[in-house]
């Protein structure tokens, strides 16, 4: 297992796809404050009109905002997402799983040591992500923001979307598996990213009518995800999330793993 | 094959069925240790599922496989190399970072092992450059190299001589020949030009329809692909009987219903016209011919032939 971790965290080290999902997370995180910067430095007429609507709307923001736009909006969990597939289908587009497999290694920890490793480079991207909102809004709010429960605020909102970013890994890995394609890239970003919430959400709308006292997607990772508040969780929350996300990533493990061992290598 | 023998592999009545089709039919098949052994088929025959079950990326339905003589084959099969179909290669990646990923996988500590294998494949000197950018001769000799990362004993190598150039297969034959002799690797190889592979293996299995047609060495096959007289007749059983009856003829065979290939007395045309024209034979053809490998392995691929000599 120890080795498979190292040849996956060597493949990790010489991936294009994981570059170039940390460059465009870390350049999409300094967005809003490279706006600021723009407004604040006077070259562009901010006095009236949508100019002056965003930048009202950027100075009555704070860093835990912007944090909460990175995450909750999905905006970062899209470069995470390419990135997931592109390297659990790059070892089926090249073939070399073939290398790998019936190789007297077991194929289950062949999969156990690609979900390690894939986490570890979207944990990476998450990490920056909040590495540099904070450090941009310092520059852009000044510490002045950084108050009271600025910081047990932003490490419980990291730490539960750190939790659902797991989860998430190995629902992505567990359809790339199935698909072992471009096709997965596609489902993973119209079909779980995209389309899941708001399918789940009219789900919900139906059974509300039907009398049915029960809503779906409170128990699915991504209405998690875009429903998590930035201060002042409540411990119910937490521990649904948790229940939640151990429920999926369990699942999803087992599913792609046993997938995995069954299904011929083409 | 005697009991005795050391068989690197062995599978017994190993089938796969795709889609009701069974691709691979109750294979029995036998490679002997130190062998290279040829195998042999039209596409679709089922050579690549066959290898790919024995290198464990397809599930046989029945059967079993025995490596080196034991059926924990998960196990074994640490000592084995393969290449089935295209060699998997990071297409980004330099040759050496190819290896590198192999190696750290497989646990391999000694890290010049990556530069000896190049060496012996003959791409060390490829340096940066991305194995997208190889040759097809220089991705199959990446793919060999990473079959022979952990030092097999036994390589299993799918049609590696497709999309080569002439150069190419001379260095691929050169390569598998000196692989053989040097490192004492078994070597079992399937491809679609014949000749090429006659002039390397040492044992054949023909495969047609999912079904090991024959397995025979190349002394066999040079037995069998040796002048002989061939007769077209009107009556096969009959002319058979007679053969073996009257003029005591024990090597021949029937390739198919009418045509008779005889392996002795060659020359004694007269004898044989005589006794099958008296047995009310009518004789349409009767002539000396030679086979050459190639015509002979096309002949055994195509057709349900009955060797009924030479099949010691």
């Amino acid at each position: 297992m120890i080795n498979l971790i190292h040849a996956e965290l060597y493949k990790l080290k010489k991936s294009t796809s994981y570059k170039v999902a940390l460059l465009l997370a870390a350049l999409f995180s300094m967005i809003t404050y490279f706006v600021y910067a723009v407004f604040q430095s006077g070259w562009i007429d901010t006095s009236s009109g949508l100019n002056a609507a965003m930048l009202k709307s950027i100075t009555d923001s704070s860093i835990l905002d912007t944090l909460r736009q990175m995450f909750a909006n999905t905006n970062t969990l899209i470069f995470v997402t390419i990135f997931l597939c592109l390297f659990a289908i790059s070892d089926y587009r090249s073939g070399a799983v073939k290398n790998f497999v019936g190789k007297g290694i077991r194929r289950e920890k062949l999969y156990l040591a690609r979900f390690l490793i894939t986490e570890l480079g979207a944990v990476s991207i998450y990490l920056l992500t909040a590495f540099l909102v904070f450090v941009g809004g310092m520059f852009c709010y000044g510490s002045d923001s950084v108050n009271g429960t600025f910081f047990h605020d932003f490490f419980v909102f990291l730490t539960l979307h750190l939790i659902y970013l797991t989860c998430y890994t190995a629902i992505i890995l567990l359809v790339c598996e199935i698909t072992r394609n471009v096709a997965g890239i596609l489902i993973s970003i119209f079909g779980v990213l995209m389309l899941s919430s708001p399918i789940l959400s009219v789900i919900d709308l139906l059974m509300n009518a039907a009398g049915v006292r029960f809503e779906i997607s409170d128990y699915w990772i991504m209405s998690l995800i875009a429903s998590c508040p930035i201060n002042d969780i409540p411990t119910a929350f937490i521990v649904r999330s948790g229940i939640v996300a151990g429920v999926w990533l369990i699942g999803s493990l087992a599913g792609g793993m046993l997938y995995h061992s069954w299904r011929d290598i083409a | 094959m005697g009991k005795g023998e050391n068989f690197v592999l062995k599978t017994e009545k190993l089938t796969k069925i795709y889609d009701k089709k069974r691709a691979v039919n109750e294979v029995s098949i036998h490679v002997k240790q130190g062998e290279i052994y040829g195998f042999i088929g039209k596409n679709g025959a089922g050579k690549t599922t066959l290898m790919r079950m024995v290198s464990g990326l397809a599930r046989p339905n029945a059967g079993t496989i025995e490596l080196f003589g034991q059926t924990d084959i998960e196990k074994q099969r640490a000592r084995i190399g393969t290449l089935i179909e295209s060699p998997g290669l990071y297409r980004g990646m330099s040759a050496r970072d190819n290896l590198e990923v192999v190696r750290r996988a497989y646990g391999i500590c000694d890290k010049s092992v990556v530069e000896h294998t190049l060496s012996f494949v003959g791409l060390a000197d490829t340096g940066k450059k991305k194995a997208g950018n190889f040759s097809m001769g220089m991705k199959q000799r990446l793919g060999i190299a990473i079959a022979l990362l952990r030092s097999p004993d036994f390589l299993i190598l799918d049609e590696p001589i497709n999309g080569l150039d002439p150069q190419g297969i001379k260095q691929m034959r050169d390569l598998l020949l000196k692989l053989n002799r040097e490192k004492n690797i078994t070597i079992m190889i399937s491809s679609h030009i014949l000749g090429e592979l006659s002039k390397i293996a040492t044992a054949y299995g023909i495969i047609r329809d999912g079904r090991l047609a024959e397995e025979f060495d190349s002394a066999q096959l040079a037995r069998r692909c040796r002048r002989c007289r061939r007769l077209l007749v009107d009556n096969t059983e009959h002319a058979v009987h007679i053969l073996e009856e009257e003029l005591h003829i024990k090597e021949f065979d029937v390739p198919e219903n009418g045509i008779i290939r005889i392996y002795e007395q060659l020359e004694d045309t007269s004898r044989i016209n005589r006794s099958l024209t008296l047995a009310g034979i009518n004789i349409r053809e009767n002539y000396l011919a030679g086979q050459d490998l190639e015509s002979y392995f096309m002949e055994l691929v195509e057709n349900e032939a009955t060797v009924k000599s030479g099949k010691e």
